[in-house]
């Protein structure tokens, strides 16, 4: 199976860039998180994610404090072709729940 | 409404007044969208971490989903290809960003043929089984 990562430049890569900037001091626990979302998703593990938008069927999962990556997966193709595709569409700020 | 002539100097670096920079409630650091018009104006309006669930937040993600489905993106080979991205974002002054047309802002009137065409075109994805882009 082809595994694709892509990033939207203004969701995603924006704020991303703007939250590494601004956690300079964290910035290698951002990325390392990054990583293990990418892995994850690259696999197929849904895990910690939920459901984002339920009429779009974006998820998301955890980043880093209230901070949420916004992703959408398409998988096309068959056999040798087949390819799980990630978008990373969004880094957001999660309401507080309290 | 502030108006003000700043230079534009060397390296194409412009200073934004200090009353702007206040205004508008940003430090240095953060990011500023600038669009430029038709009609050579061009509008800075600062692009900070949308709050999810939010217009706002809904209508970014619509545009992401109008970036997927014109190839306006960036894809990385491998884990150290993004993790160059990540360094690059983190430390660059300019992001390119792709031209697209919004959704409409929330109660913002659009016209029959708009939405008519925004109505086939979220047919059309969910004959093709994709996921919709068609915004609430």
């Amino acid at each position: 199976m082809k595994r694709l990562l892509s990033s939207d430049p203004e969701g995603f890569d924006g704020p991303c860039g703007e939250l590494l900037h601004r956690l300079h001091s964290r910035r290698q626990e951002i990325k390392a998180r990054l990583h293990q979302i990418e892995g994850n998703l690259l696999d197929g593990n849904l895990e910690d994610t939920r459901e984002h938008n339920r009429w779009t069927g974006n998820r998301c999962v955890p980043l880093i404090d209230d901070y949420v990556v916004v992703f959408t997966v398409e998988e096309y193709g068959e056999g040798d072709e087949l390819t799980r595709h990630v978008y990373l569409l969004a880094v957001e700020l999660e309401k507080q729940k309290h | 409404m502030n108006r003000a002539l700043v230079r534009l100097r060397d390296r194409n670096q412009i200073t934004l007044p200090a009353d702007v920079v206040s205004d508008l409630g940003i430090k240095a650091g953060e990011w500023l969208e600038l669009t430029v018009s038709n009609s050579n104006c061009v509008q800075l309006r600062p692009a900070q971490i949308l709050t999810a669930d939010t217009p706002e937040a809904r209508q970014l993600e619509h545009a992401a989903a109008e970036n997927i489905r014109r190839k306006n993106y960036s894809t990385f080979g491998s884990s150290e290809e993004f993790d160059r991205h990540l360094d690059k974002i983190a430390n660059a002054d300019v992001i390119g960003l792709p031209t697209v047309s919004r959704a409409p802002e929330p109660g913002k009137m659009i016209s029959g043929e708009e939405l008519k065409q925004r109505v086939m075109s979220a047919v059309e994805a969910a004959l093709r089984d994709e996921p919709a882009t068609f915004s609430k």
